[in-house]
């Protein structure tokens, strides 16, 4: 397996998985790129539409990179992310146990069922790819990808997460439900066993830390790079925006561009590209004044009529 | 560049305005609303209108529509008041169209339209329910209201109309349709037909409302007259305030003939000129005028009058009501002048009808009479010596002569003096005939040869009828008992309103009677032989709304005069502008103040060099077969739409590479670029011409 360019590493990786999430091949890639951006994923759907598979199926496809899962529960408090300090007591000395934090692949199951405090437990270890803990600042190497999945809102027993939090999702996306013929062939691959137990890994972790350098190479031209700025910027003084996207947003949207250029096979980002990804990178990280959520319109529907509007370089 | 797909296309509206204009004769009108409405395509400048501004405009619309409403019924057009009110719609409703077109969203809420579903949207807002409104482009509705209109107008002809609508539609289509023939022909179609349809449809209606409402044509009642005698049913007439009539001087007239008849036949009263008059007598003559002491100026109904016809001691009512074009106005039988009155024209017949062309829907004068005299000319007699004379005012029609004579007989009138004459035939009339609104002669039935006229039946055997009977028989009782005498429909006076000390004239107070011919004083009077009891049948009946019926026309007719007279007229315009203007203002300063451009929001343009590649010269050509490219659709997606095409994908490819790759090595030299255009230009040229789908 060595040896293979880039694009070959990220074609492997979207045929693996795409032999275990049926029917959802456009999600696999921007979640592929996304990650490939260094960038993390939030996955919001109903129950059951393949959420975790689509992480699980992630983790598998990489040999040697860490996986580990974190089932988010009301109960749950930051220790059990961050690890924890123990006593041993043949040495009298504090131990220190990592937590699930320690990883190159974190699936953060229906993060939307612990408290706000124990979700913020996140924020400096996606944003800064580090975490301090009692003190110490523990660093992060290579690679650190939260996929996160969470219910609707709308759901019981659900907590928000907070604005801050949001924002260091390079992306959110939906899965939905896919049409009969592909459910049914979901329900053929199952009658064993599940695909993604047999799924063996397709690229290595160097290999895909390569692929993440390469994605910070492909070309994005200044004309581009200020159309991604006037999208974003679209989105502040909106009427129907209370909060509106930040530069984080920007940078989210350039980079995950670049990288889903990679996975379409070029070295160079097309408008058309930033265009496919700016609803899911932008839209979870709006929100929207009281009376546009009632009159039911929707952050991405604002995107994409912002994508309509602003003008872009032909 | 339009900014979104739901606008109606470019220029359409302004087409379809044009032509509404020259439709409706109101070309000045549609231009300045096409120019102004066609203007938001070219400027930038915008509002942001939010669903409260519609809401004002679509009231702003609805106060115009009603004060329109109120102004065609207060002229007096009852049944043309649907199709005149439609016929101005596209200026009425231009407020909501403008805030359309001006404004930052290209949709308005439907809610706008209806209170209850504004209600329901805040109630639903308060509970925290989720709302859905439905939005849509009033362009949309604007459209299709203005073709309408056009159907309306006063040049509305089948053919022009037709053109018109079939070249808006084809514009339409090739406006919003991608080169696709079938669809294009299909709205044409469509259109025709509907254009075709609603036209007869409408006129229909229109003609249909005129008939059904009585409303036929004056002209031919003031030379000839269909009565009800010898038809079945019941007499029905309308309720309606047809005029009021206020005595200012002197008593009160019993009768107002508007239309007299001089010769019978078979259920017909008509105006017959001797044929040795023929050229001598004119139909109809003007009346003279005369200034009068008093400042006033009379119209004198007989020519040959002096100014006593006008003395200021004379007996004179007022007359108010809605005259029609070219028909007979209501006045007493010994009419001598006519003042105030806002006519075109005044003219009297020989035999004593007044024709008048009204300037106004209503009409409101001052009549003169004298009760002693008459103002039309003395009978016609034998002025053909040695010729079978013509004598049309002693004429007995051939089917009643053989009843007619032997009740002359009968009653001997033929010796009596006059006075007396007409005393033995009213008390004849008043002891031996009843009154009866139901019809019940019947001399139509068909199958007989020689069937007895309805009016013998009358006089011999039934006995009972209503006034055109009584009317005509005395008439012809009266010629032939040698007195010359005509036949006068009109309007009795039994109506007071006691309040208002004015006559109420109704359709229901139509009556029929006999004028005669007094050779003694050389004038004619008025003869009715009608049972007394006639009126109070027809005052039976009246509906429980009569009551606020006619305080609706009353004010209605009162308010018209009031807003024509000159002084008032002056103070209208100057208050309506006053209110207009300072509407105009307030609407002005506000709109002022929010004016807002578009892409306001959008800063961060780009303005640094742009590469130009040769294939956006494609896409004038490709907008032919797509439509336009909305503005956030990139080239290259947007010319992938595009049926299949040879090297298209490569030509993408390379614009792309040319375009947005910061090193690409294809730099300065696009001439295979260029080559792939201009072969493309030329096939999609092509495709452009014939229709999709082959």
């Amino acid at each position: 397996m060595t040896g293979s360019t880039p694009y070959e590493t990220a074609a492997r990786l979207e045929q693996a998985i795409r032999t275990v999430v049926r029917g959802q091949d456009k999600v696999i890639r921007r979640v592929l790129a996304c990650m490939t951006a260094g960038g993390h994923v939030l996955l919001e759907d109903y129950p059951g539409t393949g959420k975790t598979t689509l992480a699980k199926a992630i983790a598998r496809s990489l040999s040697g990179a860490v996986f580990k899962r974190v089932q988010f529960t009301p109960d749950l408090l930051p220790s059990d992310i961050l690890g924890i300090s123990v006593l041993d007591p043949r040495t009298q000395e504090f131990r220190f146990h990592p937590g699930p934090i320690f990883t190159d692949i974190l699936l953060a199951d229906e993060i939307n069922r612990a408290s706000p405090r124990t979700q913020s437990a996140l924020l400096e270890a996606m944003a800064e790819r580090q975490a301090t803990i009692e003190g110490r600042q523990h660093d992060f190497e290579g690679l650190f990808f939260v996929i996160a999945t969470q219910n609707p809102v709308e759901f019981r027993g659900t907590y928000p997460l907070p604005e801050a939090q949001m924002d260091r999702f390079a992306m959110q996306c939906t899965l939905g439900y896919v049409n009969a013929a592909e459910e049914a062939s979901i329900l053929a691959d199952q009658s064993e066993s599940h695909p993604v137990d047999s799924l063996e890994p397709v690229a290595t972790r160097e290999e895909f830390l390569e692929l993440m350098a390469a994605s910070r190479a492909v070309r994005f031209s200044d004309e581009l790079r200020h159309y991604v700025v006037s999208l974003v910027a679209a989105t502040r003084g909106h009427k129907q925006i209370q909060l509106a996207a930040s530069p984080r947003a920007s940078l989210a949207l350039m980079k995950t561009a670049q990288a889903l250029s990679l996975f379409e096979g070029r070295d160079f980002v097309l408008p058309e590209t930033i265009q496919e990804v700016a609803a899911d990178v932008i839209a979870h990280r709006l929100a929207l004044e009281p009376e546009a959520r009632y009159s039911g319109i929707t952050a991405r529907s604002i995107v994409a009529d912002l994508i309509e509007r602003t003008p872009v370089p032909v | 560049m339009p900014r979104s797909s739901t606008n109606p296309p470019r220029l359409l509206l302004g087409v379809a305005l044009i032509f509404w204009g020259v439709m409706t004769n109101q070309l000045l009108v549609g231009l300045i609303l096409a120019v102004v409405i066609e203007a938001a395509h070219w400027t930038k400048l915008r509002w942001d209108f939010q669903e409260q501004a519609f809401l004002r405009a679509w009231q702003l619309c609805a106060l115009l529509i009603s004060a329109r409403m109120v102004l065609i019924l207060i002229d007096g057009g009852r049944f043309i008041a649907v199709p005149r009110l439609l016929g101005w719609l596209p200026l009425l409703m231009a407020p909501l169209q403008l805030t359309q077109s001006y404004s930052l969203t290209d949709r308005m809420p439907l809610a706008t339209f209806s209170f209850f579903a504004r209600r329901r949207m805040l109630r639903n807002l308060e509970l925290g329910l989720p709302v859905r409104p439905i939005q849509i482009n009033f362009g949309a509705i604007y459209l299709p209201l203005t073709v309408l209109a056009c159907t309306l107008g006063e040049q509305a002809e089948t053919w022009l109309f037709l053109t018109g609508l079939v070249v808006i539609a084809g514009w339409a289509a090739i406006a919003a349709g991608h080169g696709r023939l079938g669809a294009t022909v299909m709205a044409i179609l469509l259109a025709a037909c509907m254009a075709i349809g609603g036209q007869v449809g409408l006129g229909s209606l229109y003609s249909h409302l005129i008939k059904s409402n009585g409303g036929e044509d004056e002209e031919s009642t003031l030379n000839h007259l269909r009565t009800a005698i010898g038809s079945r049913g019941e007499v029905k007439q309308s309720k309606q305030i047809l005029w009021r009539m206020k005595t200012l001087q002197g008593p009160t007239p019993p009768l107002l003939h508007s239309a007299i008849f001089n010769q019978y036949d078979r259920g017909m009263w008509s105006y017959r000129v001797p044929p040795e008059q023929f050229g001598k007598v004119s139909d109809f003559d003007d009346l003279k005028s005369i200034d009068a002491p008093d400042g006033l100026s009379y119209f004198l109904a007989n020519s040959n009058a002096g100014p006593q016809a006008a003395a200021a001691g004379l007996p004179r009512v007022n007359l108010r009501g809605a005259a029609k074009r070219n028909s007979a106005l209501p006045v007493p039988g010994s009419i001598t002048a006519l003042s105030g009155f806002d006519f075109e024209s005044q003219a009297r017949s020989a035999i004593g009808t007044i024709r008048v062309f009204p300037d106004e829907t209503i009409s409101d004068g001052i009549l003169v009479w004298d009760g002693i005299s008459s103002p039309e000319r003395a009978p016609w007699y034998d002025t053909m010596v040695g010729k079978p004379s013509y004598m049309p005012d002693l004429r007995i029609p051939k089917d009643e002569a053989e009843a007619v004579a032997a009740i002359v007989q009968q009653l001997n009138l033929k010796a009596l003096p006059l006075r007396e004459k007409l005393a033995v035939l009213k008390q004849w009339f008043a002891a031996n005939f009843r009154y009866t609104r139901y019809l019940s002669i019947d001399s139509n039935s068909p199958g007989k040869k020689d069937p007895t006229s309805a009016l013998t039946i009358f006089l011999r055997k039934s006995r009972a009828g209503h006034c055109e009977y009584f009317a005509t028989a005395t008439t012809l009782i009266v010629r032939g008992a040698g007195v010359p005498a005509r036949y006068a429909i009109g309007f009795a006076v039994t109506e007071m309103d006691r309040g208002r000390q004015e006559s109420i004239i109704r359709g229901t107070h139509g009556h029929a009677w006999c004028r005669v011919w007094d050779e003694e004083n050389q004038r004619w009077f008025d003869f009715d032989t009608t049972p007394g009891s006639w009126v109070a049948e027809e005052t039976q009946r009246n509906p429980w709304y009569q009551g606020i019926q006619d305080w609706m026309q009353r004010l209605r007719e009162d308010f018209y005069l009031w807003r024509n007279t000159p002084g008032n007229n002056l103070v209208i315009a100057g208050v309506m502008t006053g209110i207009g203007l300072i509407g105009a203002l307030f609407i002005g300063r506000a709109l002022w103040k929010s004016r807002r451009r578009i892409e306001e929001s959008a800063a961060y343009r780009w303005s640094g060099p742009v590469i130009h590649t040769p294939l956006h010269e494609l896409e004038p050509v490709a907008a032919r077969l797509l439509g336009p490219r909305p503005t956030g659709t990139p080239l290259g997606f947007w010319l992938k739409g595009l049926p299949k095409v040879d090297g298209l994908d490569e030509a993408i490819e390379l614009h792309q590479q040319l375009r947005f790759d910061p090193q690409s090595p294809l730099r300065n030299e696009d001439s295979r670029l260029s080559e792939l255009v201009a072969k493309l230009r030329s096939a999609l040229v092509e495709l452009a011409r014939k229709p999709r789908g082959n």
